[in-house]
């Protein structure tokens, strides 16, 4: 969730370490170690869905890359294409397999894999604090053995096993092919093979995924030889494909599960006396997804993140530093110091006027949203770590589908509430590019972020019930409606609903820290710089008396569609940039007394209706292409006003 | 449609209609006969999950979507894709 864009694109060199694995396994955790740059860890399945590289810390020569997690490398969705490509452009030192102990029969789907790569490879069994906690044992050596690489146990939380992987990435074995598939597919396997050979680096694996169809394999190898070669090519493969019922791909993965069956004897036992009692976060984490109990769970967690950052996030804190702080003593006292130090009126206004940087930028940027998304970034890495989230994606399954979405868009969708951009990029892990679509929209369209959702959530505990529920109501409605008839609309499949649920873990104190504070870094270097621009932006409007200009111009609108009061437009205006500054425009004009309770109303849901910001807009024209971006937020821009007018016509009409 | 190995020893005849995850009620076990699902990936998918031919598959719950546990991993589905699950009949 954090806004970190990709920001270190290094290119890729050889010599890399690369870190590959199922999802929610470690990888994240190991090149956080491996290199000692934080990336966001956390426990639900497709947190990392873009590369990242780092400097390994103890070897400055070396680069390490952290990539999304895979099910397997015959991608199925976007995020796994992304670590398949890295795999095969890629000639590493080392890839390092990071593994589930637990769940080593998944994990050697993977590794049969990398073994068709030929890659020099490092296999890490992490989780081993819950696998023996689970009475689960890995015979580590006799495995090695059978694969022919080095096998490490690690528990990667507690720092265990480190230091025996730094000395394995020194010399790592090259794994070779441990699959023999039927002979027809070995045949043609063969003859690709001889054909690639001096053409690429990895044959075997370039040529089994050629044959399996893959479009981006069917491009490499198209670049790469003659035109006459690539018609043998496909020739050898329509012959394969056409001969039997089952898909090519489906054959070679049954004769990999049989690999595998044959692998796992011997190496991998479970002890667990049967009819032992259940560890109580496993009850717990039964509970949470619960057709009845889930429900009284999931209101607590609401209602408790509601409390810390609602009532005390934005009510306390806000007041204290707000009121207290910047309104007794560091406003009072800057104004003054500028006024006796600057003699220019024109600048003691750019400083400290009614749309000074000072009063106005920072004041909003430290004294209200500040304390609001520090208290929201702490409860949200609690959720994150703890597991709850993939949950809720189960509780609200339901919901969801009469929406046309399934429960696994739920993850993004939450994601959202921490930062939309960041969400957006998530959709990723959804496999049809409906569901890609329709998320992105609704992310847009009403899912309000940390920032804005503490700005909201402030000013309603400052009002009665009745206003929260009409702003959720209507914000959920609006959402809900739209789904429909967007799933509707656009064409295509959703994808089917399975989602992995990863155990209850208890979040780490120290863990929850470094991840506030890599967000709040996040939150001071790319939201505070665009209120500086905002609002420089408003004083230039101002000076040069556009903005009289522009009030009057959009007076209809302002004034008489939505019922709110000319000031207001310089909220919309901030709104362009970020949405959360626009809600803080609406948080002061509240303190001031210039809004009723029932402008308040109006005016929040409109701004929450309204594109997130601009780094919003670019990540959809990055991952929607620049049409779909922009289909979405001409749909979103009048559409939010046009909610907003409506809902102020019929609270006006109910009286 | 297609499978990946006809049923090992379900005791329906051929033309019944096939015992699926669906069918089997909460807190139940069965083991895995095959997968048959309308697009290969799917069954791709769910085979990458651990849900293999002769894995046992425990049910925990059905609303509000189905939960099944194999082996160390959990996972939640919906009803589609607990249709395209075939079990063998568990003894009674
Ligand atoms: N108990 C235990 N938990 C671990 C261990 N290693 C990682 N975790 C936890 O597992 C969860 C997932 O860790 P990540 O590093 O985000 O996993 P990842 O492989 O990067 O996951 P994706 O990016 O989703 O593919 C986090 O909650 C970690 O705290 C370990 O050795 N033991
Ligand atoms: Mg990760």
């Amino acid at each position: 969730m954090d806004c970190h864009g990709s920001g270190n694109a290094l290119s890729p060199s050889d010599g890399e370490i690369i870190l590959v694995g199922n999802h929610n396994v470690g990888k994240s955790v190991l090149f956080g170690w491996l290199t000692g740059t934080y990336v966001t860890v956390a426990n639900y399945p497709g947190t990392t869905v873009e590369i990242t590289r780092g400097i390994a810390k103890r070897d400055s020569h070396r680069t390490v890359v952290d990539t999304p997690g895979v099910n397997s490398l015959q991608p199925l969705s976007d995020d796994e294409r992304v670590t398949r490509d890295v795999l095969l452009n890629a000639t590493p030192s080392a890839v390092v397999q990071v593994a589930d102990a637990k769940n080593l029969r998944r994990a050697l789907l993977i590794t049969s894999q990398l073994a068709d790569l030929q890659v020099p490879l490092v296999l890490v069994l992490n989780m081993t604090d819950e696998a023996h906690a689970r009475r689960i044992v890995v015979d580590a050596d006799k495995l090695a053995a059978r694969l022919g690489v080095r096998v490490i146990s690690t528990a990667a939380t507690k720092r265990q096993g480190l230091d025996a992987l730094v000395r394995a990435l020194d010399a790592p074995q090259q794994i070779q092919p441990l699959v023999t598939f039927d002979d027809e597919i070995e045949r043609a396997l063969d003859e690709l093979q001889e054909k690639l050979r001096g053409v690429c680096l990895r044959p075997r694996g370039v040529a089994l995924n050629f044959l399996n169809g893959d479009p981006a394999s069917d491009e490499f190898v198209q670049v790469r030889v003659d035109a006459k070669a690539y018609v043998e090519f496909c020739r050898v493969r329509e012959q394969l494909q056409q001969r039997a019922a089952v898909p090519l791909s489906t054959r070679m993965q049954k004769a990999r599960a049989k690999w595998i069956d044959e692998t796992l004897r011997g190496v991998y036992a479970t002890d667990a006396p049967s009819g032992s009692p259940e560890p109580f976060a496993s009850k717990l984490g039964r509970w949470a997804v619960h057709p009845v109990w889930g429900v009284p769970i999931l209101l607590l967690v609401m209602f408790a993140v509601y409390e810390f950052v609602g009532v005390f996030g934005a009510g306390t804190l806000v007041g204290f530093i707000e009121k207290t702080l910047f309104g007794e003593y560091i406003n009072p006292f800057a104004t003054a110091l500028v006024t006796t130090l600057i003699p220019f009126q024109r600048v003691r206004d750019f400083l400290v006027g009614p749309y000074g940087v000072l009063t106005v930028a920072l004041t909003y940027g430290f004294a209200i949203i500040l304390p609001i998304v520090f208290t929201f970034f702490i409860a949200f890495g609690i959720l994150e770590d703890s597991g709850y989230l993939p949950r809720l994606a189960v509780m609200a399954h339901r919901l969801f589908r009469a929406m046309g979405l399934n429960g696994k868009a739920v993850l993004p969708m939450v994601l959202g509430l921490g930062c939309d951009t960041m969400a957006t990029m998530t959709t990723r892990t959804l496999e049809t590019k409906k569901d890609r679509i329709l998320v992105t929209l609704l992310l847009a369209l009403g899912v309000p972020c940390s920032a804005q959702l503490g700005v909201v959530l402030g000013m309603l505990a400052g009002m009665d019930l009745a206003a929260t529920l009409v702003w959720s109501g209507v914000v959920a409605g609006v959402l809900l409606a739209v789904g429909w008839l967007a799933a509707r609309v656009i064409p295509g499949d959703t994808s089917e609903f399975v989602i992995e649920i990863p155990p209850l873990r208890m979040p780490q104190v120290s863990h929850i820290f470094i991840k506030t504070l890599a967000r709040l870094e996040w939150y001071l270097r790319e939201v505070l710089p665009l209120f500086i621009l905002g609002t420089v932006m408003l004083f230039a409007l101002d000076v040069t008396g556009a903005l009289a200009w522009i009030q009057q111009a959009t007076q209809p609108l302002i004034v008489q569609w939505l019922g709110l009061p000319v000031e207001a437009t310089n909220a919309f205006l901030v709104g362009f940039l970020r949405r959360d500054y626009g809600a803080a425009g609406f948080f002061q004009m509240a303190q001031d007394g210039l809004l009723t309770r029932e402008q308040i109303i109006v005016a929040l849901v409109t701004i929450t209706l309204f594109v997130p910001c601009i780094a919003n807009f670019f990540v959809m024209v990055k991952e929607r292409g620049v049409k779909t971006a922009l289909a979405i937020t001409a749909f979103i821009i009048p559409f939010a006003f046009l909610v907003g007018g409506v809902l102020n016509a019929v609270i006006r009409w109910l009286g | 449609m297609w499978s990946i190995k006809p049923p090992a020893k379900t005791n329906t005849p051929p033309d019944a209609k096939p015992f699926t995850l669906a069918d089997l009620a909460a807190g139940q076990r069965a083991e895995i006969a095959c997968l048959e699902c309308p697009h290969a990936a799917s069954c791709e998918r769910l085979m990458a999950y651990g849900l293999v031919q002769g894995q046992s598959v425990l049910l925990v719950q059905k609303l509000p979507a189905f939960v099944i546990r194999i082996d160390e991993t959990e996972l939640a589905l919906d009803e589609f894709v607990a249709r395209c699950i075939h079990l063998t009949q568990p003894r009674a």
